[in-house]
């Protein structure tokens, strides 16, 4: 019989070893002897996590094999368990661990020293412990370490040239920042953790332009965690950190992750920013939404961020930006921000834009970067405010060949009511969407428009005429390969509803919620599937049946309920699964096939 | 098109360009050494390959060929760490290529990829070669590969003891 393996020669037979995980290294050594002898001999043991914890576990398993890379954290023991260390190739060890520790497990390591790799992470640098630092860590190479209450402008470092993950907390001082990452090469990512409020050296320094180079060119993707205290929540100005990691010379960027609990302000000179970082491509601001809790927050003064002028060099720097994906909560200065956005090569793939209880999004103002980007954007998630959207034409997405997903969402506002101490939702007319059908083409998947009335060419059709609607089928391309497109119109859900001063939405009852979603809601759908078989008789040559079906207030609700299957042929279940506003705004009327 | 002859172990020629071919780190030696030493800047290579036969050869360039345009590992790249990056390099390709293969053949184009320096091979050669032990029994390894155990008296038993606890896990 053929020993096929056994014609590799040791080399080869090592390579393949070195891919089996630690376990299986072990357990193979019963195949042969020859198995055997190449592990114990020339095979490396990888990733050994050293811990007081599991100390005698890798003394017993590890401590006579060859051991290639090893993790060291929560150490303190002095003793070293290996005994074969000498090719360690790599030791990655936390700044946590006591340099005795170290001593030890370092002793042995030959390769190590010569030719290897030493990496401290989650090292902390603070100025109280800057000398023991500097003692410790400033010729060695760190991978990664937070900053806090730190504000010296010396660097205990003699080379960063390693350093790819920095955290910095607020109370850090620029200058002290600036002293350090000047040669911070590989610095990949950077965390700015901000606490409190806003941080003045920051905005100074940001408007006087004195900090280009603090931080290095090569950081690639930069979060942004913004934490906010409870009781400061009227500060409104809180875009220094963020502005502060940006504004730091990372011309290399590509990625800008915001995570904010409450930021309500996106400025002019946060998109300024954006601009003048020439490989930038993903913008991704995360905002959880809550629920109004201010008079405050209803109100924002507009303006607070003085509009720019777009100088030459502005605009020659964002000529070299390519955003594919954005998406924001509110901007304040619209016009402007987009102008500043367009002043890019924007590729904007996706646009979300949750305004919360900024007041006055006009859908129009989004019409360049339809423009722009019609050969590119695929999904839409936009709010829309009442108050100045009267009318949303639906021929401004018709141009937009590749759109896949189109959600439109009317937004409630609310003004406090002082006397009776709680917020009371402002009352606009419903918006009017408008031609619906010119948007309907094979790439869309997904249509969803909420709180919104329909004019009267797309609505109002008799129930009786309207099933099947082959003359509105007809209209559908044939190619059509989209498994449903569903409009969901929930209208008015909040008309009769309020926000107690406890914040929460009240209703007076599930049913009588029901009741007037049974009377508010236009439910427009059209949907389509594309089996082959035609439900009401044989084999079609073309798609079939292309099932339009269009429900409108002329539509009771309960005739639908009552014997759906006989008037629309598809089941129809209606989701009202809680009486909680979120569930209720997210509740669904699902269509499923026969 | 500048080409280059190269010939296997049982005579069989390939005639490929010298940019294909310099994807190979031994192939590229070879043809600058040729270089080197001949006069005639225009006279095409010819590179006798005496350890491979013609379908292992074949095999080798076509994989090249698929991959003419993936940039070149160093063969050095894993000596810092020594662990192989084969599953980050494996395409779908890549796996339709080996899938109908016996294990004998891809034996013996691993030692073609190691000899003829081609790192991509290399690594998803010895990667499928692992996937044939990982969580298999001792048995099961054992008529995969075709080996007997040369273990004598209880030295199999004593070794499995000693290792007990990744049996247990």
């Amino acid at each position: 019989m053929e020993d096929l393996i056994n014609k590799l020669p040791n080399e080869m037979m090592c390579e393949v070893f070195n891919l089996l995980d630690n376990e299986e290294k072990v357990r193979v050594m019963t195949v042969s002897k020859r198995w055997k002898m190449l592990i114990e001999e020339f095979v490396l043991f990888y990733d050994i996590v050293l811990t007081d914890e599991t100390y005698e576990t890798v003394r017993e398993r590890f401590g006579h094999r060859r051991v290639g890379s090893m993790i060291i954290y929560n150490y303190s023991r002095t003793e070293n368990p290996f005994t074969k260390l000498a090719v360690l190739r790599e030791l990655k060890v936390s700044g946590a661990v006591p340099e005795n520790a170290l001593t030890a497990i370092l002793a042995d390591a030959v390769k190590l020293k010569d030719k290897g790799q030493l990496l401290f992470y989650d090292v902390i640098l603070t100025d109280e412990n800057y000398e023991s630092v500097r003692e410790r860590f400033g010729h060695r190479r760190v991978i990664s370490m937070s900053i806090n209450n730190y504000s010296r402008t010396d660097n205990p470092f003699t080379n960063l040239d390693s350093l790819r993950e920095l955290k910095i907390s607020e109370s850090v001082s620029d200058k002290a920042l600036s002293a350090l990452f000047t040669n911070a090469i590989s610095l990949e990512k950077v965390f700015v953790v901000a606490h409190n409020g806003l941080r003045t050296p920051t905005e100074s320094l940001l408007l006087s332009g004195n900090h280009q180079r603090a931080f290095p060119a090569c950081v690639k993707r930069l979060a942004v965690s913004y934490k906010e205290n409870d009781d400061d929540w009227m500060i409104e100005r809180r875009l220094g950190p963020w502005n502060t990691a940006l504004d730091y010379g990372m011309q290399n960027v590509e990625e800008v992750h915001f995570r904010s609990d409450s930021l309500r302000e996106l400025g002019l000179d946060f998109f300024w920013l954006l601009g003048s970082k020439p490989k930038l491509h993903i913008v991704n601001i995360i905002q959880k939404i809550s629920v109004p809790r201010s008079e405050h927050l209803i109100n924002p003064t507009p303006g607070d961020l003085q509009p720019q002028s777009l100088t030459k060099e502005m605009q020659s720097s964002l000529s070299q930006v390519r955003l594919t994906r954005l998406r924001c909560n509110i901007l304040k200065d619209h016009t402007r921000a987009w102008e500043i956005i367009l002043s890019a090569q924007t590729q904007l793939e996706e646009l979300v834009i949750h305004n919360g209880n900024e007041k006055g999004f006009q859908i129009s103002m989004i019409l360049p970067v339809l423009e722009r980007c019609s050969d590119t954007l695929s999904t839409i998630d936009l709010h829309i405010d009442p108050s100045v959207n009267s009318t949303i034409d639906m021929q401004i997405f018709s141009n937009l060949e590749f759109l896949r997903s189109l959600k439109l969402q009317v937004y409630k506002t609310y003004t406090w009511n002082a006397s009776e101490e709680r917020f009371v939702e402002n009352r606009f007319n419903v918006p009017i969407v408008e031609n619906i059908s010119t948007i309907i083409t094979k790439h869309l998947v997904r249509l969803e428009l909420r709180g919104f009335e329909f004019s009267e060419e797309d609505s109002c059709v008799d129930s009786e005429e309207v099933l099947p609607l082959e003359d509105e089928v007809d209209k559908l391309p044939h190619d059509w390969t989209i498994e449903s497109v569903v409009v969901t119109v929930l209208c008015n859900i909040f008309m009769n509803s309020d926000v107690d001063k406890n914040y929460n939405y009240k209703y007076n009852s599930t049913a009588d919620l029901l009741i007037n979603m049974v009377k508010n809601v236009l439910l427009f759908l059209y949907y389509h599937f594309r089996s082959k078989k035609n439900t009401r008789g044989g084999p079609s040559d073309k798609p079939q049946p292309n099932r339009c079906i269009v429900l409108t207030t002329k539509l009771e609700m309960d005739h639908l309920l009552r014997d759906p299957e006989e008037n629309c042929s598809i089941a129809m279940i209606f989701l009202l699964v809680s009486d909680s506003a979120t569930n209720i705004t997210s509740s669904e009327l699902l269509l499923l096939e026969e | 098109m500048a080409l280059v002859r190269v010939i296997s172990s049982d005579g069989a020629a390939f005639l490929v360009s010298q940019r294909l071919a310099k994807r190979s780190g031994k192939l590229k030696t070879e043809i600058e050494t040729f270089r080197k030493s001949s006069d005639n800047s225009e006279a095409q290579p010819e590179i006798r390959i005496v350890t491979i036969r013609a379908e292992i050869l074949r095999l080798v360039l076509q994989w090249l060929q698929q991959h003419q345009n993936d940039p070149v590992l160093p063969a050095n790249q894993n000596e810092q760490d020594g662990r192989g990056d084969a599953e980050m390099g494996q395409s779908q390709w890549d796996r339709d290529f080996l899938a109908p293969m016996d294990l004998g053949i891809v034996m013996e184009l691993i030692l073609a990829a190691n000899h003829l320096e081609v790192k991509g091979l290399l690594d998803i050669t010895c990667k499928l070669v692992e996937s044939k032990i990982t969580g298999r029994t001792v048995d099961e390894i054992r008529t995969a590969f075709k080996l007997k155990s040369d273990f004598k008296g209880n030295e199999e038993e004593q070794t499995r003891l000693e290792n007990r606890w990744c049996v247990e896990n």
